[in-house]
């Protein structure tokens, strides 16, 4: 596997490389450009002082020698041939006869700024005989040519061997100092990683201790608020299933038992219709439950709904009120309602779903020659819609948990087996989709009533 | 016996809702497609029609306004959720009511029965008497802005006394008139309904008040506000 370390190692060198390559080719040119004239004629000065000189000297030789020995190259030719080095060699000795002849002649000889211009050749250290200046002087009647360069490698030796070692020290430090940042780097990303799998194998039992202020300090702190939600989920998704599976059972229990008592050949009427009767109620119990579940998952999938539409709430509550009137005969239950038209922004078959629920926990709840009250009051920008019945009420410990998800009143108190436990939490999440709100007042054996306040847009 | 047509091509709902009907007394004729209907009813007296609106060929709001327009027979249409317009175009096309589809069996009988006894009754649909209004066609009793749906024996049973103000109406008459001859219950079901007919009254109106005419039934005063 290619690390984030040798990768960053790598790229580090690669830079190092490469930044160095760039930084000759741009100084070397600028040397072209710029400091090889400068460089001639600062050279030809004093060129031409040592030529002054020289043609002082009593011992032209051993002033030459002198002269180079302080840090000069130095080559001196006649009229009559005799040629001769003093200092430092040349690394090529080359220089056509034209030019020997035309410093010969009396004419200066510019060989530094006019030495080729070569992208990978510094023209500066080049230590060439065409690399010089050329002055010519006289010296005892005779005519003299002196090229001159600076001596650069007894000149600057040290400064290459300082240099060197400086740019050694500073690539390996470049790379620990790289190996150690990225080390930095690389460790957080791995307790991610490491946290991933554990992640993946369900375990959302995981904290990530990184504390830095940068990007994945950042990083970190998301990932840790993301694994305490998907914890939180899982733990209502499995207790959602415990529930469901739970809640299917148990009407399937009884439905087998009550089925197996059928089989009798010895049932009174009686005893056979009452058998009947359970199996009927718990396959409607059955129906509600997967009718529900179905409206939950509807909801949960939308989350945010968009689909607003103008609903006329008051039609929906008549239609309901219609639907349900054979079942308020029935139970002989009267409603009285007094609505004027009010319209909110919402979801319609949410909005219905609400109602309906709210309606027939109303009448399910409701003692027999009950009655139910429907009022609805229109505010500057919300609606109050308050259902009133007169049924068994709620004890004060269950208005609290009432909302929740597969919660339900005892069965002993209600009477009914009917519930499912979803129908006021599907109530509660629509209503909070709408951005509304709803409320609970009750009292023990008297009745229930709930408010729903919607906003109007 | 109360004959009904039920048309339908879904055979299932047919024959549920056949079963439904026949154990509630009635006698019950099935067609699944509005030519068959108006075949089978030739020469039968149909008490009342129950009509699917979505069937191939001759739809419901077509077959409706035949029954209507040329047997004058009452017609409830069965619709499925989310057709809102088909209540527009059901009630212009002469149908009395409507149940939406998928319902409950009881839900389509109380509809049957409601719709059975407005036409049974002759009186007048509307009776007002002060701030009170009786509609025997929802079956509503209106108090000014206020709507009441009692339960229908209630209802009878005020609609009855309403249409005869300060008359006296003796229990056995009540109970014949409201609850048949062959009922079986005694003086106690009257009184126990009138209980709750005042009880739901008290809180909406005092503009009228059934007074109990001691050892021989009820009446029902008018007082002005």
């Amino acid at each position: 596997m290619r690390t984030l370390y040798s990768k960053f190692v790598i790229t580090t060198i690669l830079i190092m490389l490469f930044s160095t390559i760039v930084g000759f080719m741009v100084s070397n040119t600028y040397y072209h450009q710029t400091v090889k004239q400068e460089n001639d004629r600062k050279n030809m000065e004093i060129a031409k002082g040592m030529a002054e000189f020289a043609v002082t000297q009593d011992n032209l030789d051993s002033y030459l020698k002198h002269t180079a020995a302080s840090g000069y190259q130095l080559y001196v030719i006649n009229s009559s041939g005799q040629e001769k080095f003093y200092g430092g060699s040349f690394r090529d000795k080359t220089l056509a006869s034209e030019v020997k002849e035309k410093v010969l002649n009396s004419d200066v000889y510019h060989g530094m700024e006019n030495f080729p211009k070569e992208t990978f050749v510094t023209g500066f250290f080049a230590n060439e005989l065409t690399n010089t200046v050329g002055v010519p002087f006289t010296y005892q009647g005779e005519s003299y040519a002196l090229f001159m360069r600076p001596n650069i490698e007894l000149l600057f030796s040290e400064v290459h061997f300082v240099l060197g070692w400086m740019i050694i020290v500073m690539v390996i430090l470049s790379i620990i100092a790289v190996l150690i940042g990225s080390r930095m780097l690389v460790n957080p990303i791995r307790k991610l990683s490491s946290a991933t799998n554990k992640v993946v194998e369900e375990d959302f039992d995981v904290h990530l201790d990184i504390n830095r202020k940068d990007e994945i300090g950042q990083l970190a702190g998301s990932f840790n608020e993301m694994i305490a939600r998907l914890g939180e989920l899982d733990k209502m998704r499995k207790s959602f299933i415990s529930n469901v599976s739970h809640d299917i059972q148990s009407p399937l229990l009884n439905i087998q038992g009550y089925t197996r008592l059928l089989e009798s050949n010895t049932l009174t009427k009686e005893e056979k219709d009452a058998y009947i009767q359970v199996i009927h109620d718990e396959t409607n119990r059955m129906s509600m439950l997967t009718k529900q579940l179905l409206v939950l998952t509807t909801l949960d999938q939308k989350g945010n709904f968009r689909n607003k539409e103008m609903v006329d709430v008051t039609a929906q509550l008549k239609e309901i009120i219609q639907k349900y009137r054979w079942l308020l005969d029935e139970k002989e239950i009267a409603v009285s309602y007094s609505l004027d038209e009010v319209i909110v922004s919402g979801d319609p078959d949410m909005l219905y779903t609400v109602w309906e629920n709210l309606l027939t926990n109303a009448i399910k709840y409701n003692r027999p020659d009950g009655s139910i009250e429907l009022t609805i009051i229109e505010r500057q920008s919300e609606v109050e819609i308050a259902l009133q019945d007169t049924g068994i009420g709620l004890a004060p410990a269950e208005q609290g948990q009432i909302f929740e998800r597969f919660y339900r009143a005892d069965d002993a108190r209600t009477h009914t087996t009917e519930g499912t436990g979803l129908g006021l939490s599907i109530v509660k999440q629509i209503i909070d989709m709408h951005g509304g709100r709803i409320n609970v007042r009750s009292v023990l054996d008297e009745g229930t009533a709930f408010n729903v306040i919607l906003p109007k847009m | 016996m109360t004959s009904i047509l039920i048309v339908d091509d879904d055979i299932n709902i047919l024959n549920l809702v056949d079963i439904y009907l026949t154990r509630a007394g009635y006698r019950v004729f099935k067609a699944s497609d509005g030519m068959e209907a108006l075949e089978s009813i030739e020469g039968i007296h149909i008490n009342l029609a129950v009509v699917d609106v979505m069937m191939p060929e001759m739809d419901g709001f077509q077959l409706t306004q035949q029954l209507r327009e040329d047997f004058d027979i009452p017609v409830i249409l069965l619709t499925a959720k989310g057709e809102m317009d088909d209540k527009e175009k059901g009630f212009r096309s002469g149908s009395d009511d409507y149940v939406v589809k998928p319902f409950e069996p009881k839900e389509l009988l109380f509809r049957i029965q409601a719709v059975l006894r407005r036409y049974d009754k002759q009186s007048d649909m509307v009776n007002k008497v002060g701030e009170v209004t009786i509609n025997r066609k929802s079956y509503e009793v209106q108090v000014g802005n206020q709507i009441l749906l009692m339960p229908l024996k209630e209802f009878e049973l005020l609609s009855l006394l309403i249409s005869r103000p300060n008359q006296v109406f003796t229990r056995n008459y009540l109970i014949e008139n409201i609850w048949g001859l062959d009922f079986e219950g005694d003086d106690r079901t009257v009184d126990v309904h009138i209980k709750r007919i005042r009880e739901r009254l008290t809180k909406l109106t005092d503009v009228i008040a059934i007074v109990t005419v001691r050892g021989v039934g009820y009446r029902l005063e008018v007082r002005q506000p």
